[in-house]
């Protein structure tokens, strides 16, 4: 698990105010983190084999595209936008980076050139519907929610247009050893080695730390979280979420700041579309489909606005990590994983309204 | 937000009553979003989002991942049935198809309107006199035109809102238990159906604005009318049926960027 944020000394001087008032400022600030582990140790108890190392790792593995989908939404809703076309983008750039894979393969390039071509053409023509979004709101002042909403219709069309009814399928040996490969292989008493499994014999331990998709994604991230609070771009973004006159006025470009913003969007989401390719060496239309969801739950989650302004990288993270902890744990205590969308859908809702009524601690 | 119900063996109580247990239940959902929008003031958008995915999982989850099955056959003829069977130069007969006629000339049959129109246009009937006429469609335009004035005219606005949303949840399961009438097995809605693009489209179609205090029930039929259009068309001229969600999603920007840019057009 990653440390993000712990509850820290400066709430004890916060419930100087009466305890009552600083209780509820405590979980005003802090409810979310509280919820997380408590839900972590939930499902430590109630789920056999969810406390270890493997299960927190393939727990963060499969998170990786909600992880990298609810950085992109927040910066979207950092604006007071919405993006809804994400999970479909997703389906598109898994598509366009096996079919380029595929292309560039039979024209017989070396598989590392190819792969790595792929994921910088892939992430091209990722930035487009993100550049169209933010086109339309930028300059047609169409609404958000319905220029993505079109351009989701518009991405599913065009995925399933260009597999004509057939999951594109395959990738480079090297490529998909990548996706499903952890950094470090550690036998006890024995080598360490970096990428490769050792070969030992079957039944022997040996220790995989680090899946590398989780680790790229979390370098990812790390540089969107550093692009959103400290260089001028992040602050030109809470300054035209919080107030779109003000920005204008203080002579912010907050035209060319939303297509940015949409294409950055649209920019993640390829990149979490390639790391479904990576994972699955395969890409389908709606392989992100019901990510939507999980992305814009965990940025209300994380205690973002609808209306802008507000919202952070790391907060955003914890309530990523909580969608991916309940999905793990419900796998892991065998339940049918149809709950985990009652559950989601309410923790949203649930969110907003605790939001609502919690004092507000942050800035 | 679709409500499947999943009902027993044959006999036509049995289908009504199913029925209507199913369009009753559809009232839940809406009454919570109601209530979580006004009492609560969680915006529409993440209500409603949230719903979807409650309602998703609830669907799934009853069916187990599965279409239910094993229905009366009445249901599926009831739901294809057409109310006149016409057979030039022979005969016409009512709601039933005519059982007595060489296979080989089924194709001269004409089939005249199938029982859903006049069950559509009933409901959009009913629905476009509530709108204009009554005042609860008054007070729905004056919440939609300004919220502040609707309350300090002393509207009920939480009230009206709530109402308005179960509403909007009863349609949608009617037209769920339109589409197991149809299809005569009660199936989950997979993500790629998209009805609320296609919903929201044809509001918008018709011209009905986004900030809301516009619209109207006949002019949302002509929008999804230009869809339907659309879709027959594509698919009577061959081409791939995934050409839709790319026309619908144009269309839709098409008609809000053209509802934005000349905004005195009605």
């Amino acid at each position: 698990m990653e440390t993000t944020a712990r509850p820290g000394p400066s709430e004890k001087a916060a419930a100087a105010g009466g305890f009552g008032r600083g209780l509820a400022s405590f979980l005003g600030g802090r409810w979310v983190i509280i919820f997380l582990v408590l839900e972590t140790v939930y499902f430590c108890l109630k789920a056999p084999g969810f406390a270890n190392l493997n299960s927190a790792q393939i727990l963060l593995f499969y998170g990786t595209q909600v992880f990298l989908l609810a950085v992109g939404e927040l910066f979207v809703v950092v604006t007071g936008g919405i993006d809804l076309s994400v999970g479909y983008i997703l389906g598109f750039a898994s598509i366009i980076f096996i079919k380029l894979v595929g292309w560039l393969s039979a024209a017989g390039m070396a598989p590392l050139l190819v792969t790595l071509l792929g994921v910088a053409g892939a992430l091209l023509v990722g930035l487009i519907p993100g550049l169209i979004n933010g086109a339309l709101v930028a300059y047609l002042n169409v609404p958000p929610f319905i220029a993505t909403f079109s351009m989701l219709g518009v991405c599913h069309g065009v995925s399933e247009l260009i597999i004509n009814g057939v999951y594109a399928m395959g990738l480079p040996q090297f490529a998909a050893n990548f996706g499903s490969g952890r950094l470090l292989y550690v036998v006890p008493g024995g080598p360490t080695s970096l990428f490769n499994r050792p070969n030992v014999e079957r039944g022997a331990t040996v220790f995989q730390i680090g899946p590398n998709i989780v680790l790229a994604a979390i370098v990812v991230i790390a540089i969107f979280a550093f692009v959103l609070s400290r260089s001028k771009f992040g602050r030109h973004l809470y300054a035209i979420g919080g107030n779109v006159d003000a920005a204008l006025r203080s002579g912010i470009p907050v035209k060319r700041r939303l297509v940015q913003v949409y294409a950055l969007s649209s920019f993640l989401a390829s990149l979490a579309g390639i790391a479904y390719a990576f994972m699955y060496v395969s890409g389908k239309p709606d392989a992100g489909a019901s990510l939507l969801l999980d992305s814009i739950a965990a940025v209300m989650i994380g205690g973002a606005s609808m209306f802008g302004g507000s919202g952070t990288v790391i907060r955003t993270m914890v309530g990523a990590l909580i969608i991916a902890v309940l999905e793990q744990g419900l796998r892991m205590s065998g339940t049918p994983t149809f709950n985990t969308y009652i559950l989601v859908g309410a923790i949203l809702v649930l969110a907003v309204i605790m939001e609502r009524y919690m004092p507000q601690t942050r800035k | 937000m679709q409500i499947f119900g999943g009902w027993g063996m044959s006999s036509s109580l049995v289908i009504i009553l199913g029925s209507l247990a199913a369009l009753v239940l559809a009232l839940v959902p809406g009454l919570v979003n109601g209530v979580v929008i006004t009492r609560f003031k969680v915006p529409p958008f993440i209500a409603t989002l949230g719903m979807w995915g409650m309602a998703n999982g609830l669907a799934l989850k009853l069916c187990q991942g599965f279409p239910v099955a094993g229905l009366p056959d009445r249901l599926s003829e009831v739901g294809n049935g057409y109310l006149f069977y016409v057979l030039p130069g022979s005969f016409v007969s009512f709601f039933d198809k005519p059982a007595d006629f060489a296979d080989a000339r089924i194709r001269e049959l004409w089939r005249l309107i199938p029982y859903s129109l006049p069950f559509v246009l009933a409901v959009f009937g009913v629905l476009s006199f509530v709108l204009r006429r009554k005042r609860f469609g008054r007070h729905t335009y004056a919440i939609g035109g300004s919220m502040d004035a609707a309350v300090r005219s002393g509207i009920a606005v939480d009230r009206h809102l709530v109402k308005v949303y179960v509403l909007s949840s009863f349609l949608a399961g009617v037209a769920g238990v339109f589409n197991v009438f149809q299809t005569g097995v009660g199936n989950y809605t997979t993500f790629s159906a998209m009805y609320e693009l296609f919903a929201v489209a044809a509001v918008v179609i018709g011209g009905a604005s986004l900030s809301g205090g516009t619209g109207g029930v006949f002019r949302s039929a002509i929008g999804v009318l230009v869809l339907a259009f659309m879709e027959n068309g594509l698919a009577i001229s061959g081409v791939q049926p995934f050409y839709r969600y790319i026309a619908v999603g144009v269309l839709l920007v098409v008609a809000v960027t053209i509802d934005k840019l000349f905004p005195n057009l009605r």
